[in-house]
């Protein structure tokens, strides 16, 4: 009977050891790896390639930081919260406070729309408008000393923002009655819209950067260069309709720009007063627009007149002076008449 | 035979004119002639300013490039970032289990700076090649490269403080700043991916189309928030059309991890 058995027995127990040895060996294999970490993942403060609450290999954990077997939101030194960067002016919601305090942030456990210094208003640097948080605003002034931080909490917009800024611009406002006044955008109350009128262009109703009034492109009743007129210190064409074009050159198409704005500097440069082709006077040097007398401009009325005397009265009668007093100046600089 | 003679004189005479002008082309591009005033070597410093701001404006496109499309990071560390679409695309906002909201990791413009400072000195360092403008008689050299990186709206300003001397004898003429403005508008994509990182941490969730819209009037040029979904991610893609140029524009793109369902 024991004999009979005896091969396929000690066949079955071959095979019983093997599968034995090869179970226990990677059984074993897996705790090794478990107890070794190799498998673990678990919370680093700080991996090794320096990157925050990063839910990871333990092996990759940074050892001079916490690390736990769980997710970092269970983790205490991964909490979130807002962090707020004071010098960039910056908020960062649900942020991790390890992270934060390693930054030399300050961590606080509300809600990012909670803190004051993380909402958003107008924000004034020079000329430009930006929406940016209170704190981002002087942080951005400051690099400039030579302004005051502007910070206008009350829009709430980017759009509104960016049209506060725009509302100094100049250009022309369209009426739907085809009449036109070159004026700034703020002072503007037209709405942009698009009429076809009898005439052979459409009007083009509302604001126009940067747009003279005679611009045939907006459809206006106005007509380019008319007449001249003093404007500021310069002598400037006028359309029909009274308004100030560009700088006067007696190069009309290039004073007209195509019927577009022109800068100062960007316009025809006068030789000196009396010059009778341009009207970029300059009073820092003695000219200043006025009707012309002694000259005559090529179009217009109006020149750059000469500012300076032409004789100079000596007043021996100056009550505190020690020598003679002048009245008026010498030539090259303003006449104190 | 005479004229066989003849024929041979003016061959001679050619090689010889050839031989001088290609000699003394040789010698003009290797020999300094200039006198060692510092007017004169002050002259000199045009070509070596074209080329280190060459190496730094393709250097500094490829890492800009790059940040961008690796979501604000120049590595990809294990945990931080998913591959798609050919790049390793970082994680801004880690999930935060059985919630919506997500965990921001705080990416901060000057990360971004100072990431793009230091990987890039290698970069630059092996672009420039400063020793090709030695000639006989002059002598260019140059100092420890320093970079300074500054993220603005709509460019980008690399600066490289190195100097550079240009001698011959004893005098000697040296330039330290080099400058170049590449028009990529990474730091306002920026601001826009920290939008949408403040948004999807505290609420869970962003408003791409009502975002574009905003951001096309504010900038009148068409801004485009695109949000993917490769399973089980957000995969925000930021692009302002045609900028720098339609062929290569430049895109801010990050992850904002999920939830497997």
């Amino acid at each position: 009977m024991f004999t009979k058995f005896i091969r396929e027995k000690a066949a079955f127990m071959i095979f019983i050891i093997v599968c034995s040895v090869f179970y226990f060996g990677l059984g074993a294999a897996d705790v090794k790896a478990q107890s070794s970490g190799r498998l673990q993942k678990a919370c680093c403060e700080v991996t090794k390639d320096n990157d925050s609450c990063v839910y990871a290999d333990r092996n990759e954990c940074d050892p001079d930081f916490r690390n736990a077997l769980t997710t970092c939101e269970n983790t205490n030194y991964c909490a979130v919260g807002t962090c707020i960067y004071d010098k960039e002016g910056e908020c960062f919601a649900n942020t991790p406070k390890s992270l934060c305090e390693r930054n030399k942030g300050t961590w606080s456990p509300e809600n990012i729309n909670e803190l004051s210094q993380c909402q958003r208003g107008c924000c004034e640097l020079g000329n430009e408008c930006s929406f940016i948080t209170q704190t981002k605003c002087k942080a951005e002034t400051s690099k400039f000393p030579f302004l005051n931080t502007i910070f206008d909490a009350s829009l709430t917009s980017e759009a509104q923002c960016i049209n506060q800024c725009r509302s100094e611009e100049k250009g022309a406002c369209v009426s739907s009655d085809g009449s036109c006044l070159f004026t700034t955008r703020g002072a503007c109350k037209e709405v942009g819209n698009e009429v076809v009128s009898n005439a052979s262009s459409s009007l083009k109703t509302g604001f126009h950067t940067n747009v003279l009034c005679s611009n045939p492109l907006l459809g206006t009743t106005c007509a380019r260069q008319q007449k001249t007129g003093c404007f500021n210190e310069d002598v400037y064409w006028l359309d029909s309709c009274g308004n100030p074009e560009n700088i006067y050159s007696s190069d009309k198409d290039k004073s007209y720009n195509k019927g577009f704005s022109l800068k100062e500097q960007e316009s025809c440069q006068a030789n000196g007063a009396n010059d009778p082709n341009c009207g970029n006077c300059d009073y820092s040097k003695a000219s200043l627009c006025g009707k012309a007398d002694e000259v005559d401009a090529k179009f217009g009325e109006f020149i750059c007149k000469d500012l300076t005397c032409k004789d100079l009265t000596i007043n021996k009668a100056s009550p505190d002076a020690a020598g003679e007093k002048q009245t008026g100046e010498r030539s090259g600089s303003a006449c104190a008449n | 035979m005479e004229k066989r003679g003849q024929i041979s004189v003016f061959a001679i005479v050619g090689v010889v004119i050839v031989a001088v002008v290609v000699l003394f082309l040789v010698v003009r591009n290797n020999v300094y002639f200039g006198s060692a005033s510092i007017e004169n070597l002050e002259k000199e410093f045009p070509p070596v300013q074209a080329h280190v701001e060459e190496c730094l404006e393709k250097v500094g496109k490829d890492f800009v490039y790059l940040i961008g499309q690796q979501g604000g990071y120049l590595t990809t560390n294990p945990g931080t970032f998913r591959e798609y679409g050919g790049f390793g695309i970082n994680y801004l906002c880690y999930n935060i289990e059985g919630k919506p909201e997500c965990r921001n990791r705080g990416l901060r413009l000057i990360d971004i700076e100072t990431a793009l400072e230091k990987e890039m000195k290698d970069e630059v360092n092996s672009c420039l090649d400063i020793g090709q403008f030695n000639k006989i008689g002059l002598d260019v050299s140059r100092g420890d490269l320093k970079l300074d990186v500054s993220a603005g709206n709509d460019n980008v300003l690399i600066d490289a403080d190195m100097p550079v001397k240009i001698s011959k004898g004893s005098a000697e003429a040296e330039r330290n700043d080099f400058f170049v403005s590449l028009d990529i508008p990474l730091g306002r994509l920026y601001n826009s991916a920290v939008d949408i990182v403040n948004s999807e941490a505290t609420n869970g969730n962003f408003e791409t189309l009502t975002y574009s819209v905003l951001k096309t009037r504010v900038t009148n040029k068409p801004y485009i928030v695109q949000k993917l979904q490769p399973y089980p991610d957000k995969l925000y893609v930021l692009k302002i059309k045609d900028v720098p140029d339609s062929k290569n524009e430049f895109i801010f793109q990050f992850f904002v991890e999920d939830e497997p369902l």
